[in-house]
């Protein structure tokens, strides 16, 4: 197994300040996990991968990528390490005709050829949030199992989400908006758990995330609630992975991620799509599966990687083809933190072995 | 296109979804042709044929109880006999 950690040192120590420490934390990572052969490169320093330094433009850094995995062997687990100004997310296409623009995408880093859709490297994401102590918290993160997890809905897709959340949770327990709001969402239902789902609304320019009951959207969800929260978040609201120029005041993904015992984030960087009532599609499939490869202890990047890999056969088996939300779900879904990072079914969580 | 079956579909979504009630929906007919890189990309075989299907895209804006807009898309897709397919909604 080999794992691939980039960045960028000049943008690194421009937008936290700390690059020396942060390497200092990487190096002593890749000493505490001799089980997967890891190499840290810098994209904007000459190596014999490139005599020159590489342009900060997405196209570019996979095209290093790619040279490194050409000289070195099959890149297993590959992990980006920064926000959009260190690692740039692509700007993709939307396949959709809808308020986004652009899809902000990790897919064709996952890739190794031009069909960007479907990931063949579990690739990760640790986001910058101008602090490096954020970026060091996130290799250094170690937890306990709880065998416990946390669930929240839209009253509206109450259908759906149980048949989402049924492979982790009990769905009695899955809770709704409304009646749940903000104002008495407890911090204690986010503690001392494995998963915690979200299956909200969720809006670019806000940091809450909202309930559904007709024409009521109640705020369901703010940073402020979230205090030592527990497990790895899977969250299909709009832009629940959105945090470009956003810090963990304003995004909840970043909130989530500070937190000492938050294992891995998945969520969408755009307006993502999911049926009203099972059987479960786009943003609820790719989920189901997700929560299925963890359980089975695969590492979230694996989980994360097979999940869309699965999504998009089950999509092409069904229909025949890939419509257009299912090509946007594809792209938008974006994994936050350690790749590695793995639930086993014993009773601690570890992270890779070989 | 079939204006009448799209007027029952139409119809049939406004008593499924009230809060679309009124919105116009935008159709498009669309040729889908399979992408054979991803069909061979996933080891699924050899693509089946193209085919047309339909898509009825219903759009609102909402405001949140903070005053937050958000847009809401309904997305319906139909096949070539006008039977949906699936329903699909922004999240």
């Amino acid at each position: 197994m080999r794992m691939l950690i980039v960045s960028s040192k000049q943008d690194l120590q421009s937008e936290t300040g700390c690059e020396q420490e942060i390497a200092r934390a990487v190096r002593q990572y890749i000493a505490e996990h001799k089980d997967i052969a890891t190499k840290f490169i810098y994209y904007d320093i000459p190596s014999k991968y490139s005599p020159k330094r590489v342009q900060k433009n997405a196209r570019s850094i996979r095209d290093f990528i790619s040279k490194i995995e050409e000289k070195w062997g099959t890149i297993d687990f590959l992990l980006l390490l920064g926000g959009d100004r260190i690692v740039p997310f692509f700007r993709l296409e939307n396949p959709c005709d809808d308020g986004d623009m652009k899809v902000l995408s990790d897919n064709p880093y996952a890739s190794r050829d031009e069909d960007f859709l479907i990931p063949e490297r579990a690739c990760a994401r640790i986001p910058d949030n101008k602090d490096a102590g954020f970026i060091i918290a996130q290799l250094k993160k170690k937890h306990k199992v709880y065998r416990r997890s946390f669930g929240i809905s839209t009253k509206t897709w109450k259908e759906a989400s149980k048949a989402v959340y049924r492979f982790v949770g009990n769905t009695r327990s899955l809770k709704t908006s409304p009646p749940v709001e903000h104002t008495e969402f407890k911090k204690s239902w986010l503690r001392n758990k494995d998963y915690l789902y979200f299956n909200l609304h969720g809006a670019k320019e806000s940091e809450y995330w909202y309930g559904q009951d007709g024409n009521q959207y109640p705020r369901a969800l703010g940073p402020d609630a979230v205090d030592r929260a527990a497990g790895f978040v899977a969250a299909e609201c709009c832009y629940g992975a959105y945090i470009v120029r956003k810090s963990d005041q304003t995004a909840l993904a970043l909130k989530f991620l500070a937190e000492k015992d938050i294992q891995g984030f998945s969520g969408s960087t755009t307006i993502a799509y999911g049926p009203v009532k099972p059987p479960s599609g786009e943003a609820d499939l790719l989920t189901r599966y997700l929560f299925q490869y963890l359980k089975q202890g695969l590492t979230t990047g694996e989980s994360f990687r097979n999940a869309k890999q699965d999504f998009a056969r089950k999509m092409l088996r069904q229909q025949g083809f890939l419509d257009e939300d299912d090509q946007k779900t594809l792209l938008q879904f974006v994994l936050y933190g350690d790749p590695t990072v793995k639930f086993t079914a014993g009773s601690k969580k570890m992270r890779m072995s070989a | 296109m079939d204006k009448k079956k799209l007027t029952k579909v139409k119809r049939a979504i406004f008593r499924q979804f009230p809060e679309f009630k009124g919105v116009e929906p935008k159709i498009i007919e669309k040729e889908i042709v399979p992408k054979t890189s991803v069909y061979r990309k996933l080891t699924l075989g050899t693509p089946p044929r193209k085919r047309k299907i339909v898509r009825m895209k219903f759009t609102k804006m909402v405001t949140t109880a903070d005053r937050t807009e958000l847009e809401r898309i309904l997305l319906v897709t139909l096949d070539e006999h006008y039977e949906i397919i699936k329903i699909t909604e922004s999240r």
